[in-house]
């Protein structure tokens, strides 16, 4: 019995640890992530297609991870992260459109 | 009764409407422009509303920063700033945290929990209840030293960066993502629906000072090639494309000339 | 009961709606009725124009600033005050004060002891000039100011337009800066036509004399926005009460009884 509750409560405890340390550490990542995924939006018009498909991905899967932090670095992370990532998909449609023209 | 009620406010309110046609808003004094109110929870709050002053903070920091980096919206009170947020660092707070100083002046701390007689001196600084005779006087001694101009602050500011009289930042270490320099994309020109009136000289160069180009693409701007988007001054002057800065904050849209200026 | 309190209801939102629509933002039945004592027939031709201030005077102890338009429209385009220096179109807006005076703002930018009379000198014997205690000198000197100046029936008396398309008044158009100055589209040198209900009735706009005075920000958009319909209450009756062309051609540019100045077809006489 005793050793039940013992092997429980070093669960828990394992488990709440992993929690926190994934959290802080997906915060680390998810930050450098962003500012990774965002570093472009200046020299923007230089991308080729597959490079902007590529950031368009690695946005849409960052915005999964800002979605799940606290409430005031989500609603300032994504609005940041949407704004680079219409800029992306605006200038690939742009591109897209330029082509289809010619 | 309710609706009744209704009705009379809804017809008043349009009477309101139709009566304001055909007169002349009040122009706003030099100071006052580009001043915005923000009301989302101040007063229950128990605050006054903030005053937020462009004029004060463009002197040191490109739209950008605030507007993209930051992360404030466009619009007053679109981005619904909480105190909780500013005392996190985020938005008002990212400066305004006690520690960051500009010009060798501390900048103050905005938003606390708990606050004394003397440190609710500090909130009235943007929780303002009336206008501030002396903000006032640093507006004229600010403006007096800037390139004039006859509309909006009456100052020009992108002379005055281009004369190198004031030096907003444009990233802010922690906050925005240090890129290199915006490669600026071409100017080019609008041709006007009016025969005789000047065409539209647009520089993307004037604009990549103060802007990125993620904020005016594609929110504000969708149009891609040339000609594809027709603009009319009536959807300007509703705020819409240039009119979402331009009347507000950037220099008004009545002065035609800063944007009409391809000689004819 | 409860439909009677329903009819009572809509029946005060008529009465209110009513009411409103007597009044105007921009000037009410009292303002009117003064504007009308100083339109001639009724008033003298120096007192068109001619604005008491004393809003702020009163507090100050001081009398009332009495604001000649005629004394600085042949000097001035109406654009150099209105624009560049800021004045304000609507009374009491404008909020000018004794610092902002001595600083060389508003009234200051020429009433500096250079350009025009000043007090920054100190000089005070020439307070009353503006702030005056009664307008005999102002009312003397209207006639030698006028007498060689076109002559028109109403407000000033003088056919202000006449003056400067022959030359006779030519007022300057900015002040320190070069004014940058717009070339006036093809189109709006024209007159235009706007129809009325009858073609008697029919009005003849110039785009072009506006324009002397006056810049595009200073009517559009807010008098008149550039939407074609957007001006559907465009009628004399707001135009009185200081609504478009009233919101000057009441109290300082010639007054709305000049009918024939707009509306070529029209008699200025009813009837004798």
């Amino acid at each position: 019995m005793r050793t039940t509750i013992l092997a429980r409560m070093v669960l828990t405890a394992c488990l709440v640890l992993s929690i926190c340390l994934s959290q802080a550490y997906c915060g680390e990542v998810w930050r450098t992530e962003f500012e990774e995924a965002c570093a472009r939006t200046a020299d923007v018009m230089t991308l080729s297609d597959n490079e902007l498909k590529v950031l368009i991905g690695r946005c849409e899967r960052l915005q999964k991870v800002i979605e799940q932090q606290d409430e005031t670095a989500r609603k300032v992370y994504l609005k940041r992260l949407q704004m680079c990532k219409s800029l992306y998909v605006y200038i690939l449609e742009a591109k897209n459109s330029e082509k289809t023209q010619k | 009764m309710r609706r009744p009620l209704f009705v009379v406010l809804v017809l008043l309110v349009g009477v309101g409407v139709a009566w304001a046609s055909g007169t002349k808003k009040r122009k706003l004094p030099p100071y006052e422009f580009g001043g915005v109110t923000i009301n989302n929870y101040s007063q229950q709050a128990g605050m006054p509303p903030v005053v937020f002053d462009h004029w004060v903070h463009r002197q040191y920091f490109t739209c950008r920063l605030c507007h993209v980096d930051i992360g404030f919206g466009m619009t007053a009170g679109a981005t619904k700033v909480r105190a909780m947020d500013n005392m996190k660092g985020y938005y008002c707070g990212t400066c305004h945290n006690g520690r960051m100083s500009v010009n060798k002046k501390k900048v103050f701390e905005a938003c606390a929990k708990e606050y004394s007689r003397d440190e609710f001196k500090r909130c009235a600084k943007c929780h303002a209840l009336e206008r501030d005779a002396a903000r006032e006087e640093q507006f004229y001694r600010f403006a007096d030293a800037m390139p004039k101009e006859r509309f909006g602050n009456g100052i020009n500011w992108e002379k005055a960066e281009e004369e190198g009289l004031i030096k907003p930042l444009d990233q802010l270490e922690g906050v925005s993502i240090m890129k290199a320099k915006l490669k600026v994309q071409q100017d080019f020109s609008l041709k006007t629906k009016v025969e005789g009136m000047p065409d539209i000289i647009f520089s993307h160069k004037k604009h990549t000072v103060w802007n990125g180009c993620e904020l005016c693409h594609p929110e504000i701007f969708i149009g891609i090639k040339k000609g594809t988007s027709k603009y009319s001054m009536v959807e300007l002057f509703d705020g819409k494309y240039c009119g979402v800065c331009h009347d507000k904050v950037a220099f008004p849209q009545t002065d035609c000339l800063r944007c009409h200026t391809k000689p004819v | 009961m409860k439909k009677r309190m329903n009819s009572t209801t809509l029946f005060l939102a008529a009465v209110v709606l009513l009411s409103c629509l007597g009044s105007a933002p921009a000037m009410d039945r009292s303002e009117l009725g003064d504007v009308l004592k100083t339109i001639p027939p009724n008033g003298p031709f120096w007192k068109y124009g001619t604005l008491v201030m004393r809003r702020r005077t009163k507090k100050a102890g001081m009398a009332p600033v009495v604001f000649a338009h005629w004394s600085h429209r042949a000097r001035y385009t109406c654009r150099v005050c209105h624009l560049d220096l800021g004045f304000s179109m609507r009374a009491g807006d404008t909020g000018i004060s004794r610092a902002q005076y001595t600083a060389g703002k508003y009234c200051g930018a020429c009433h500096d002891g250079v350009t025009a009379f000043g007090v920054q000198d100190g000089e005070p014997s020439l307070c009353a000039r503006c702030h005056m205690k009664d307008t005999q000198a102002l009312e003397a000197s209207f006639e030698t100011f006028a007498a060689p100046l076109p002559m028109a029936g109403f407000g000033n008396g003088i056919d202000w337009a006449g003056a400067l398309k022959s030359g006779r008044i030519s007022p300057r158009n900015s002040l320190s800066f070069a004014a940058p100055s717009m070339p006036l589209p093809e189109k709006l040198h024209l007159p235009m036509k706007l129809s009325t209900a009858a073609p008697r009735s029919d009005v003849t706009f110039s785009h072009e004399d506006h324009f002397s005075e006056l810049d595009c920000s200073s009517c559009h958009p807010d008098i008149f926005n550039i939407k074609k319909k957007g001006t559907v209450d465009f009628s004399m009756d707001k135009n009185i009460f200081g609504n478009y062309c009233g919101a000057c051609h009441m109290r300082v540019a010639f007054p709305m009884n000049d009918c024939k100045r707009c509306h070529p077809y029209m008699s200025n006489f009813s009837g004798f």
